[in-house]
């Protein structure tokens, strides 16, 4: 008796399992494809969380200069300076405090019963402090760091930054304003 | 004698490759994707720059404007006491990741425009900033009027 398939050479080859050489070959493929997925959303998450935290960045020091800005304007005068510390003075013998804490990377601002973290992740700052006279030929301004009743201008530079998967690269801004002290 | 099969055509189909055709769809599609994920991305941090840049030249026109309050009547009349330009840095401290692009600035004195009787007694001034972004040159500028009467008379 002769038994016959109806099953023709292109079917059989369709139920049958892989050979070696396939095998290889559809790994190869699928390893590039996932390797590809990967690569994809690594840069997408890269690169949304960057967009984030200078968005978030931004906000931030846009918030704090705006406060910096309105405190010192308002302010009669400085009762205290140093490169990471002002006091500021006001009429109602209130005052008001900036101050860069080093070691947290922060900038807070504080009064007797209230404080205020404006900027997290602040690795620089310094405040400067300048008299009313301009310097001839130049847009700046005498600097009088040692005589705080001479303060008429206070100038602050601060640099935040954001971690990126650990780094911080690519994720920092810089600000600086000079604002003066019009009560004065 | 022949053995039947249950493999229905269907079956058959189901487990056959893909075509080229289908290959290649399947490649356009997925490459038009990743495409638009990148362009999106590219065009989001674009735009997050330009705002930076912005913000900054902002904060140069201001903290030009601010001092302005400080110079008196004829410190402002007086031709080279104020420099007609000037540059900053986008990051003034230097020491940015970022490529520090330069801002050239320029700062126009003029009379004041006006019709009134006191027209001599102020001046108007404007101040604009320069930079270069992505190879477009780009413009900001603020303008104010300073009066005679208005600024400060005493220098201690």
């Amino acid at each position: 008796m002769d038994f016959r398939s109806i099953y023709t050479k292109r079917q059989l080859r369709s139920i049958a399992a892989f050979t070696i050489n396939e095998f290889i070959v559809g790994s190869a493929i699928a390893g590039m494809i996932i390797l590809g997925v990967v690569n994809v959303t690594i840069f997408a998450a890269r690169s949304f969380e960057g967009l984030n935290n200078y968005i978030q960045l931004d906000t931030e020091s846009r918030k704090a200069l705006d406060l910096f800005t309105r405190d010192v304007r308002m302010s009669e005068g400085l009762s205290s300076f140093s490169t990471n510390k002002i006091v500021l003075s006001y009429t109602n013998s209130t005052s008001l405090t900036y101050e860069w804490d080093q070691q947290n990377e922060q900038l807070i601002s504080y009064t007797l019963s209230e404080t205020n973290t404006l900027l997290d992740g602040c690795d620089y700052l310094e405040f400067m402090i300048f008299q009313r006279n301009p310097i001839p030929g130049s847009y700046d301004q005498i600097p009088t760091a040692n005589n705080i009743s001479e303060c008429k201008l206070v100038q602050v530079e601060w640099r935040t930054y954001r971690t990126l998967l650990g780094s911080k690269a690519h994720t920092e801004n810089v600000q600086s304003a000079k604002v003066v002290i019009r009560n004065k | 004698m022949r053995l039947n099969t249950k493999r229905t055509k269907k079956r058959l189909c189901l487990s056959r490759g893909f075509t080229v055709i289908e290959s290649l769809v399947g490649i356009l599609i997925l490459g038009t994707l990743f495409t638009s994920l990148y362009a999106g991305i590219t065009y989001g941090f674009s735009m997050i720059s330009l705002s930076r840049e912005n913000l900054r030249a902002t904060q140069i026109l201001l903290e030009k404007m601010e001092t302005l309050r400080l110079y008196n009547w004829d410190q402002i009349n007086s031709n080279g006491f104020m420099p007609t330009n000037f540059t900053a840095a986008y990051d003034p401290t230097g020491s940015g990741n970022s490529v520090n692009l330069m801002y050239t600035g320029s700062i126009t004195i003029a009379g004041s425009g006006v019709s009134e009787s006191y027209s001599n007694e102020m001046r108007k001034v404007q101040i604009s900033v320069d930079w270069s972004s992505s190879g477009v040159l780009r413009t900001r500028s603020m303008e104010t009027f300073v009066a005679e009467n208005g600024l400060q008379k005493y220098i201690y």
